[in-house]
């Protein structure tokens, strides 16, 4: 879960896991005074990782609502429907000195996926899409990508595909990658990636190569 | 209306929560439009019952309460085929309600942590000393007849399907979820969401292809398919089927297992890429 503070509001990226929300509650409090209360949580998807905790955020703070892909979320939390909305490709959050814009989710498991853009600062929030992970025992926890070689990103993917991306091994995955340069490197400019699993890539040019590769390995056929 | 429907009397329930296709549900495209349901199912057998998936919060009385009045002293499982939330809202509830003996999921985590995520239920409840275990690819769960756990090789997300051996009855998932309604009160509906008369069955090819390519299986345009056929071949080979029970929708028997399954294979076919 990321907090994306504006001058009047603060964004919160994914609505966590559950048994995280303390945790994250305890974060967002120790922040209170540096950073406007959290007014937006955004989940990338509907799946229980990313969503599980909205019921509870939303408990905790009165004037928060979620906007992105809300599907099922009414069946879930329907004493909170009136808080929950659907939000669009274009779609812009003002913070305040910051927007946070709805991208196209170039590669992801369910259709009605978000990314999302930090205007100001031009970080890129891809959910899933990045999927690459780390052992916890390696010492990379807070790490960039870039600062953690030991860390096998291409290797990562491949494992991730097994959980969540087992479609890739049926399509030819080039015209992701491709897409996926385009809305980096030449619609965004993106100066950082902050994927909802796995270390933040600090330098775009230096590992999105290495993030293509583990697309390529995905697939059966490329 | 939702529903207590006997799919094989005092074997086999479904637990039908209806829905409407508002273009805010992950089951089915954003621009379809009318009623479809959560299909939970209830396997009975003498001494045990097992339940696959519980259901959105919304269907929490309807579970609860067909639970209530079909399990008796049995020992209740529940298995959570999907890492959604329509396979785990009402997890909490049943666990509170009734002595669960186990809990089948694909997530490591322990239940209390994972799928507690109502905020209406304080605590972790009585979910703290439940005990739980994996459901993997090729495992056996015994409930005093034998229920075999397949992972599919057509899946979005990592959602096995089931195989109940008594009853015949294939558990899809998120797959054969095209049979919806445009009225509340239609014809499936009124047969209890069963679907076994091929005169009554208007779904054709083109209407599951819409269904896959506009929802969950959005990446099958110009997929390499031949795989997907070829272990739904396989499976509707090994396992002799006589009713198809996807997560949502009308639940199929008679001949309309054999006609959605060519449906379905038909569809997969044509979208095929060449392969590079």
């Amino acid at each position: 879960v990321f907090a994306v503070a504006g001058e009047r509001h603060t964004a919160l990226i994914e609505g966590g896991i559950t048994h995280d929300i303390e945790v994250i509650a305890d974060h967002l409090d120790s922040l209170a005074g540096e950073i406007p209360a959290p007014r937006y949580v955004l989940p990338t998807h509907s799946e229980m990782g990313h969503s599980g905790g909205i019921g509870a955020l939303l408990a905790r703070y009165p004037e928060m609502t979620v906007h992105g892909d809300v599907t099922d979320l009414h069946l879930t939390f329907p004493e909170v429907r009136d808080r929950l909305h659907p939000a669009e490709v274009g779609d812009e959050f003002d913070l305040g000195g910051t927007k946070i814009v709805v991208v196209e989710s170039v590669f992801r498991d369910l259709i009605t996926t978000r990314w999302y853009y930090d205007t100001a600062r031009r970080v890129l929030f891809p959910g899933d899409g990045f999927a690459f992970s780390h052992d916890h025992e390696d010492g990379a926890c807070g790490l960039f990508a870039e600062e953690a070689p030991e860390v096998q990103i291409s290797g990562n993917m491949t494992y991730f595909a097994e959980m969540a991306f087992h479609w890739t091994q049926f399509v030819d995955t080039e015209p992701f990658i491709t897409r996926l340069n385009e809305l980096i490197f030449d619609e965004l400019d993106v100066s950082l990636v902050a994927p909802s699993h796995g270390l933040p890539i600090g330098d775009p040019t230096a590992t999105m190569p290495k993030v293509a590769d583990g697309l390529r390995s995905m697939s059966k056929r490329s | 209306v939702n529903g207590v429907v006997p799919v094989v009397e005092g074997r086999l329930y479904a637990l039908t929560g209806v829905y409407e296709l508002d273009g805010l549900v992950a089951s089915h495209p954003r621009d379809a439009r009318g009623f479809s349901t959560m299909n939970c199912y209830l396997l009975i057998d003498d001494h045990e019952a097992l339940l696959i998936n519980t259901g959105f919060s919304v269907h929490q009385n309807l579970v609860l309460g067909g639970l209530t009045e079909l399990v008796g002293d049995r020992a209740l499982s529940l298995a959570i085929c999907r890492p959604e939330f329509c396979s785990m809202c009402n997890v909490r509830p049943i666990a509170d309600a009734f002595d669960l003996k186990m809990i089948h999921q694909l997530n490591p985590v322990h239940p209390s942590r994972f799928q507690n995520f109502r905020p209406e239920f304080s605590g972790v409840g009585r979910l703290e000393g439940v005990d739980y275990g994996p459901l993997r690819n090729g495992m056996e769960i015994d409930i005093g007849r034998r229920i075999d756990v397949l992972l599919p090789m057509i899946r979005l997300l990592p959602t096995p399907w089931l195989f109940d051996h008594e009853t015949r009855t294939l558990f899809t998932g998120d797959v054969f979820c095209w049979n919806w309604e445009a009225v509340a009160d239609g014809p499936l509906a009124a047969n209890g969401w069963l679907l076994g008369d091929p005169s009554l069955d208007e779904c054709t090819v083109e209407h599951v292809g819409e269904a896959l390519l506009g929802a969950r299986y959005w990446w099958l345009a110009g997929a390499d398919t031949r795989p997907l056929r070829e272990w739904l071949d396989g499976t509707f080979a090994r396992y002799e089927v006589d009713f198809v029970a996807p997560d949502h929708g009308a639940i199929l028997g008679g001949a309309c297992v054999d006609r959605h399954r060519r449906l379905l294979a038909e569809f997969l076919e044509s979208t095929s890429g060449v392969l590079a």
